[in-house]
């Protein structure tokens, strides 16, 4: 039982899913061949000024809504100034003093206890570009590096909380929650491994009741939701040592190290922490109006915590509305199936979407351009609404379909109709089959009443498979009566 | 306002990444104390309630669309000092 | 060729009636060059390929009787901190001495619309800072009215140039008088215009809250007709004024009674050389008698601007140039081992002096402990200059200085104090800070014999009664059609 209380606060860097850069037309679009995407104002060429995404304010806004901020009307770029290969105009165009959003919050639930995590800023930034090290594995040992700077200039949003954390629990469900509400709202794809969102950590140690924070220690490149509970277990031993044995510990930056587990000091750029802010002269102050903050919150997507209260009141069950959450491109398939839904229940719609058609996809590139319309898919389900075709049927129909692209109808006229639910015709297939098996019918009436599935399967086999199963079987247990 | 030192001005070399030799160092220690002591005349202004000016401009600053727009060869490769598969290649960062 | 040295519009009107070719213009010129330019040391590089290729396509043009702008096919010289696309732009430094810009400014985009012909790159201060072209790590220009005394700075080159007939126009840039105060040693126009009004995008940035591209010009009938062509709002620069287009030249030729013309008592006092006091005297009663009024007011701002720009300037100066760190383009100290001493190597050895003192009083003031005491500060006494100029140009038209506290100075006189230095530029720097229109106009001649300029400002956006009222003063003088000796030879 440790003496020391954990308190963490986390800074979440999200990049925006804008089309172009932050404050050029660059495009963000990933894999693009070395330095491609680039232009004299992401270059930091001589003379070249930078100009706002329109889009990537929304997003920033959004995020804020969100995230139950104030979003402030006059927000002021600053540049924060530093030298790096990868930042090429050796400054980084962010906001200091005066950010777009202040004050907002999210909850987050632990082993079903909930708990209300402060955010205390989200601002807008550029992101730098890449060095590539080469001549070793990491930047100690290379001989040279090289730069790559389609990623310059990238939008990016920073999210920072308040120190409100005090487990790797608590922290983990933080970035859990964040990731999922801005993937929801279309803001960021929430990509841990690839750096679409980065996390760093802010954890310090003090006693259990007590008021003043500790020292802290920021603790970065943790790029994966294990790595974040490894990376707080490590720092929290290392200062909890240091703390034990009459140390004090000092404030740093420091690395994580996932092959070992354990932090190191980021060798200091010395003097790094001197920024030497002061407001961006190339930009204006970015003034929003009420009416433009309305209009982007009218427009926004619906919330996590919004799409699941609704799909609870279209019965969905929870596990479903959650995978239905996390796969935005397979909740999209679904709303569109809603929306042509006409006498099929939101629920079987989503049983066979996350089912059946999700297998069935999965080779095919899944739901990102799905090969099968919504519409078609949806005249499917109807026609197992109303009995036209079974269950078992709808299946291999839906394989072909994927395959042929032909619709439900155009399907089914091939194969020669579709279920029989006709019960005079059953009827009369019933009575045939008894009639050439009586020797079955007696058994079935001695009280082997499972020897009756061999009659339904003789009904099944005379009629193609098409015979309505639970219709065939009560009409043959009502004829034996 | 306290004088400029010499190690104010090592700190400040420090910090803008400039390579400076020790017999320009003092001249420009010197210089830099003219300077400063001379705008220390501001000292003399009651600026308790004034706002500071950023911009001469009243307006917002401009927006973009987020539309992608192509660019034409830049000529990266004749202006880079050293050039290597297509990237800016620098000396090791670290020793 | 002697139409060298007629005014702009002059020479437009030549090319359109087709007493002369663009290219004949072009080739006198570049002879022009050929024979003084050893002498006076206006141009780093010429631009000829492209020259002519223009003046080719602008012939057709006039050939085919098009209706082109007044200026189309006159050539102009640009100052070499402006990205001219395929052409060096070294801002005469070492650290861009082999850099050939790969995209144009707007500005020079403006010009080809205009149909003018870009022919050169010109000398500057290093990195626009200093007042004489003595910070250029290339060589030092001269002014042509004597080869001993400088052009002025830090856009000598362009002044230069328009004055010994290498072009018939230029473009400078302006963030303390840099535009004015030569224009005013060299006894011709120029003009910077409102913060906002010329797209800054493709100049290389000295102080972006301060900087602004302007012409040189023989008349003001010139810089209206220029001011024209290059201004305008630009989607590239977030800074460009949002306004609707103005035409200048309709300010031409306009009666000026009842100008109501402000003069601080503190730029006409022993700060500043008697024999420049006298020529604006003078010039202010020709002002009243073309029936405009004088008053001498207290104004009081003038030395604290100084100080406000000697904080802001260089911090963001410094901020600017970091990205000349030996990366991407520019200087790099090869021998470097590892990235840092590449970086301060490549700077310390890119840099002139003059630049890294800059570049270190801009760090100072933004650092750690000094921010509020500095460059906050600074910024607020900035808003108090800004009301000031409001409570001023409620009750006054144009604010009239002189435009330096002297004329031009010998080459060398003032290398060893560059405090000094700073405050030549009082009269220049108020504008800047303000974001005001200033245009400076050639008034009479110092004690030996070089040119003396006065400085007319105006409200924000009121670059009309600027140009008004230094029209008006060239309908009823003739200083702005003085030649020097140089010229006098050519001009038979």
């Amino acid at each position: 039982m440790s003496h020391y209380e954990m308190v963490i606060g986390l800074e979440v860097h999200a990049q925006l899913n804008t089309n172009t850069k932050l404050f050029c037309g660059c495009s963000t679009q990933f894999g693009a061949a070395v330095n491609s995407n680039v232009c004299p104002v992401c270059l930091g060429m001589p003379g070249a000024l930078p100009v706002l995404n329109k889009d990537a304010v929304t997003m920033a806004v959004q995020a804020g809504i969100a995230l139950q901020c104030d979003i402030q009307r006059e927000s002021v770029f600053a540049r924060k100034n530093y030298f790096y290969p990868d930042l090429p105009k050796g400054y980084q165009i962010s906001q200091f003093e005066l950010p777009v959003c202040l004050s907002g919050f999210l909850d987050i639930d632990v082993d079903g206890v909930s708990k209300r995590i402060g955010i205390t800023r989200i601002h807008m930034e550029e992101d730098a570009g890449k060095l590539l090290h080469q001549g070793a594995m990491g930047i100690a040992d290379s001989t040279h590096s090289l730069v790559d700077l389609n990623r310059a200039c990238t939008p990016l949003i920073e999210i920072v909380s308040e120190p409100d954390m005090r487990s790797a629990a608590e922290a983990r469900a933080y970035v859990e929650t964040l990731r999922r509400i801005l993937r929801t709202i279309g803001v960021n794809d929430g990509n841990l491994e690839e750096g679409s969102m980065r996390v760093d950590i802010n954890i310090s140690l003090r006693r259990p009741g007590e008021q003043r924070y500790g020292t802290r220690c920021e603790v970065k490149n943790v790029n994966s939701f294990r790595s974040i509970d490894r990376a707080i277990a490590a720092e929290f031993n290392r200062q909890q040592d240091i703390l034990e044995s009459g140390g004090i510990v000092v404030q740093q930056t420091r690395n994580y190290h996932d092959d070992t587990q354990t932090t190191t000091p980021l060798r200091d750029k010395e003097d790094a922490h001197d920024y030497r802010y002061f407001p961006e002269p190339d930009l204006l102050p970015l003034i929003l109006s009420d009416e433009r903050i309305r209009s982007i919150r009218d427009a926004m997507p619906p919330l996590p915590q919004a799409i699941i209260e609704r799909y609870s009141d279209l019965g969905l069950s929870r596990v479903d509305s959650d995978i239905l959450i996390e796969e935005l491109e397979m909740r999209h398939f679904f709303e569109e199936c809603l929306q042509a839904a006409g006498d099929v229940s939101a629920k079987e719609i989503c049983k066979w979407v996350i089912g059946d058609l999700n297998a069935l996809l999965k080779p095919k590139g899944g739901f990102d351009a799905p090969v099968i319309a919504a519409s078609h898919f949806v005249r499917l389900l109807t026609l197992i609404a109303t009995d036209k075709v079974s269950g078992k049927m709808a299946k291999e129909m839906l394989a072909q379909m994927i395959d042929t692209g032909k619709s439900a109808d155009d399907l089914l006229a091939t194969m020669g109709g579709g279920q029989i639910s006709d019960e005079s015709a059953l009827l009369d297939m019933v009575k045939q089959v008894m009639a050439e098996n009586q020797d079955v019918v007696d058994k079935v009436k001695a009280g082997k009443t499972a020897s009756a599935n061999f009659l339904m399967g003789q009904v099944m086999k005379r009629s193609q498979g098409k015979a309505k199963p639970d219709l065939v079987m009560s009409l043959i247990m009502s004829e034996i009566k | 306002m306290a004088e400029l030192s010499i190690q104010d001005l090592d700190h400040v070399i420090r910090l803008a990444h400039l390579d400076i030799e020790p017999e320009r160092k003092s001249l420009y220690l010197k210089k830099l104390q003219n300077v400063l002591t001379y705008v220390d005349q501001l000292k003399q202004l009651d600026v308790d309630d004034v706002r500071p000016s950023s911009h001469a401009l009243n307006q917002s600053t401009r927006l973009r669309d987020d539309v992608v727009v192509p660019q034409p060869d830049l000529a990266l490769e004749p202006n880079a000092p050293l050039w290597e598969d297509h990237a800016f290649r620098v000396p090791k960062i670290l020793g | 060729m002697k139409e060298l040295f007629v005014s702009a519009v002059e020479i437009g009107k030549r090319l359109k009636n087709r007493s002369l070719t663009c290219k004949q213009v072009l080739d006198a010129t570049y002879q022009r060059i050929d024979a003084v330019d050893h002498q006076v040391k206006a141009y780093v590089s010429l631009m000829t390929e492209s020259a002519y290729q223009q003046a080719d396509a602008v012939d057709k043009l006039l050939d085919a009787g098009q209706e082109l702008g007044p200026l189309a096919g006159v050539p102009i010289a640009i100052k070499d901190n402006i990205c001219t696309k395929g052409y060096r732009t070294t801002c005469s430094s070492k650290m861009l001495e082999h850099f050939v810009a790969p995209y144009d400014a707007t500005v020079m985009t403006k010009l080809h619309q205009g149909h003018l012909i870009s022919i050169g790159k010109t000398n500057l201060d290093e990195f626009a800072m200093g007042s004489s072209t003595e910070n250029s790590a290339f060589f030092t220009s001269r002014n042509p009215w004597n080869l001993d005394y400088v052009p002025g700075g830090s856009s000598g080159g362009s002044s230069a140039a328009v004055v010994a007939g290498e072009a018939f126009l230029s473009l400078g840039s302006d963030t303390g008088g840099s535009i004015r105060q030569p224009a005013s040693f060299c006894g011709i126009v120029g003009i910077k215009p409102s913060y906002g009004r010329v797209s800054r995008y493709g100049l290389v940035a000295f102080a972006s809250s301060l900087d602004q591209i302007g012409p040189f010009t023989r008349t003001v009938e010139d810089a209206a007709h220029i001011l024209n062509v290059i201004c305008g709002s630009d989607p590239l620069d977030s800074t460009s004024a949002d306004l609707p287009p103005v035409d200048f030249s309709s300010a031409l030729g306009k009666d000026i009674k009842g100008l109501k013309i402000g003069v601080p008592r503190e730029m006409m006092g022993d700060k500043v050389a008697l024999d420049v006091r006298e020529a604006i005297e003078k010039a202010l009663d020709v002002y009243r008698s073309l029936g405009a009024t004088v008053d001498i007011i207290d104004f009081d701002m003038f030395e604290y601007a100084v100080s406000t720009y000697y904080i802001i300037a260089p911090a963001e100066a410094s901020a600017n140039l970091a990205r000349f760190d030996g990366v991407r383009y520019g200087y790099r100290d090869m021998s470097a081992k590892n990235l840092k001493d590449m970086f301060t190597q490549s700077r310390g050895q890119g840099f002139g002096h003059e630049v890294q003192r800059r570049i270190l009083l801009g760090t100072y003031v933004l650092s750690s402990g000094y921010y509020d005491a500095y460059y906050l500060r600074a910024q607020k006494v900035r808003t108090l200059i800004k009301d000031r100029f409001a409570k001023f140009f409620s009750q006054y038209d144009v604010m009239i200085t002189p435009t330096s506290p002297s004329a031009a100075f010998k080459v060398g006189d003032h290398a060893s104090d560059p405090l000094a230095m700073y405050l030549a530029d009082i009269a220049t720097i108020p504008a800047n800070m303000a974001g005001l229109p200033g245009m400076s106009i050639p008034c009479g001649f110092s004690k030996d014999g070089l040119p003396i300029g006065l400085q007319i400002l105006g409200k924000a956006y009121d670059e009309l009664t600027v140009l008004k009222a230094g029209d008006a003063y060239q309908h009823a003088t003739q200083f702005h059609l003085q030649q020097p000796a140089m010229n006098r030879v050519e001009a038979i």
